[in-house]
């Protein structure tokens, strides 16, 4: 009998660390969206071709990566309570989505997720004789969210198991289970669920062109009109889609773009090195008083103490 | 370079008297002093010029409620503010801003004046007071801030009187602006639906007793 006893997961308030081995670390770009003190845990199980990673974060985030080539990826919620959009398409307990080049998610509280990263060109040599493997590769060509409730909880079951046992699932357990549920999963799912929807996909690529040009412009007086503007949308329509896509309203989202990218500059720089007064101003912040008080808020410390750590 | 607003003769002379009744409240000692000689009457008129602190307001990096303005005018314009939020809000067309305002009061206003941030936390004045110290930007810090706590208490008080002139009695402001949101938010209601009816009666009003 397998010897049951949870795998140690690492710990990193930085969410490309935990992208290792599944997303191209350096394509990373995450924000931290609700107040708290923003950790990542994380684990690994090498059940090759295939590579399991279970990953909880603690308070809500949205995060974009991508897939390294030749690789693609497939992601349940580990906790099916999670509240989270794919693409700003909502996933639920059934949903089982798959990427061959990117992936978005956003979470709303906290939330955990596993994912299961699949070379392709080590499947298509290691198991050429296996159907099931070839309908895989086949589906994996493409975007897919599928929402089967009996095969989300066989696959996440399947998934917590192997996050239970101290050592990687024999290679018999994954031929023999894990790429034939893969298949039947991402066969059944909805081919490019985003470009099927007209409306969230014209609220996506509306609420994609506010977040280049947020980012563009991060240090200007931007408002409501200019994203309007930018993005082609009447202001109730594009805060609509913002609320849809990433459940707050284009300035309040604003505003925790900026604060993550004070909190991710004055974790990276030297203390000696940076000024808390000039970050925040090339961030977008005029009153360091309300900066400072929006900052413990999020982050559950000042900006000194951040930069001090 | 300190801005100026200089009293116009009449006013200088209704308000005769020791110089410092005429400076508005806060208003630092007069800077300018002009003596206009009339031979005709010889009388000394004073045209006296005093820099009285201007503010800014902002909710949010991007909203501006006020820029240059009085004390006084600042008051009006947050009250300004809060009644067209409330008025949105009862139509379901409130923007991230205006609801800022509700939940969080005038905690959600930043508020400069002459150019200085205010800061209404003195604590975490002195703690990044502190760290600009030891990144030796210390005049830079101090050029651009100011902890006053006492502004915001005082925006509070007079922004409560004038709510009450106009009819409306509400708790402390600073903290959310909920209580009077709710009530003017129910007198929008009240009073689209009075003119809902009005216009439904006018109409039918219209309309001749008998088909032709």
């Amino acid at each position: 009998m397998a010897k049951l006893s949870r795998i140690n997961l690492q710990s990193s308030q930085l969410l490309e660390r935990s992208a290792e081995g599944t997303y191209a670390p350096e394509t990373v770009a995450w924000a931290q969206l609700e107040p708290g003190n923003f950790e990542v845990r994380y684990g690994f199980v090498d059940a090759s071709p295939l590579r399991l990673a279970l990953r909880k974060m603690n308070v809500g985030f949205k995060g974009e990566a991508s897939v390294p080539k030749e690789k693609s990826v497939i992601g349940i919620l580990a906790d099916p309570r999670t509240r989270a959009r794919w693409f700003g398409a909502k996933m639920d307990a059934r949903s089982i989505f798959s990427s061959p080049a990117r992936v978005e998610l956003a979470t709303s509280g906290a939330g955990s997720f596993y994912t299961i990263s699949i070379d392709r060109h080590s499947i298509a040599r290691d198991f050429a004789r296996s159907p099931d493997a070839l309908t895989l590769l086949d589906d994996l060509q493409q975007e897919r969210l599928s929402h089967d409730p009996l095969l989300a909880s066989r696959l996440r079951r399947l998934l917590h198991r192997s996050f239970s046992i101290s050592h990687a699932p024999p290679r018999r357990s994954v031929s023999g289970t894990l790429i034939p549920l893969l298949a039947s999963a991402i066969d059944r799912g909805e081919e490019r669920v985003v470009e099927s929807s007209k409306c969230l996909n014209r609220r996506l690529t509306a609420v994609r062109r506010c977040e280049t040009y947020m980012r563009e412009n991060v240090d200007a007086t931007l408002t409501l009109l200019d994203l309007s503007q930018v993005s082609g949308m009447r202001s109730r329509s594009l805060i609509n889609a913002f609320e849809a896509v990433t459940g707050y309203s284009p300035m309040d989202y604003l505003k925790r773009i900026r604060l993550n990218g004070v909190h991710r500059a004055l974790q990276r720089a030297h203390r000696d090195a940076i000024r808390i007064i000039d970050v925040a101003t090339d961030w977008g912040f005029w009153h360091m008083g309300h900066f400072t008080t929006d900052y413990r808020t999020m982050f559950g410390e000042t900006p000194s103490q951040t930069l001090l750590r | 370079m300190p801005l100026f607003e200089v009293i116009q003769p009449f006013r200088a002379r209704l308000y005769r008297g020791p110089a410092r009744t005429v400076y508005p409240k806060g208003a630092k000692a007069g800077f300018l002093q002009f003596w206009d000689k009339s031979p005709a009457r010889l009388r000394v008129t004073i045209y006296v010029g005093v820099n009285i602190p201007l503010y800014a307001a902002r909710i949010g990096e991007s909203h501006r409620l006020a820029d240059g303005v009085s004390y006084p005018a600042l008051l009006n314009r947050i009250m300004e503010f809060t009644i067209r939020a409330a008025l949105a809000r009862s139509v379901d067309e409130c923007e991230w801003e205006q609801d800022e305002l509700r939940r969080r009061g005038l905690d959600a206003i930043q508020i400069f004046r002459d150019g200085k941030a205010i800061w209404a936390d003195s604590a975490a004045f002195e703690h990044e007071l502190t760290e600009a110290r030891r990144e030796r930007v210390e005049q830079r810090f101090r050029d651009a801030n100011e902890a006053d706590p006492a502004l915001y208490l005082r925006l509070d008080d007079d922004l409560r009187a004038r709510w009450r002139a106009a009819g409306y009695e509400t708790p402390s402001l600073a903290s959310d602006m909920k209580k009077i949101f709710a009530e003017l938010e129910r007198d929008a209601a009240e009073r689209a639906e009075v003119a809902r009816q009005s216009l439904i009666g006018e109409l039918l009003r219209e309309q001749p007793a008998k088909p032709s």
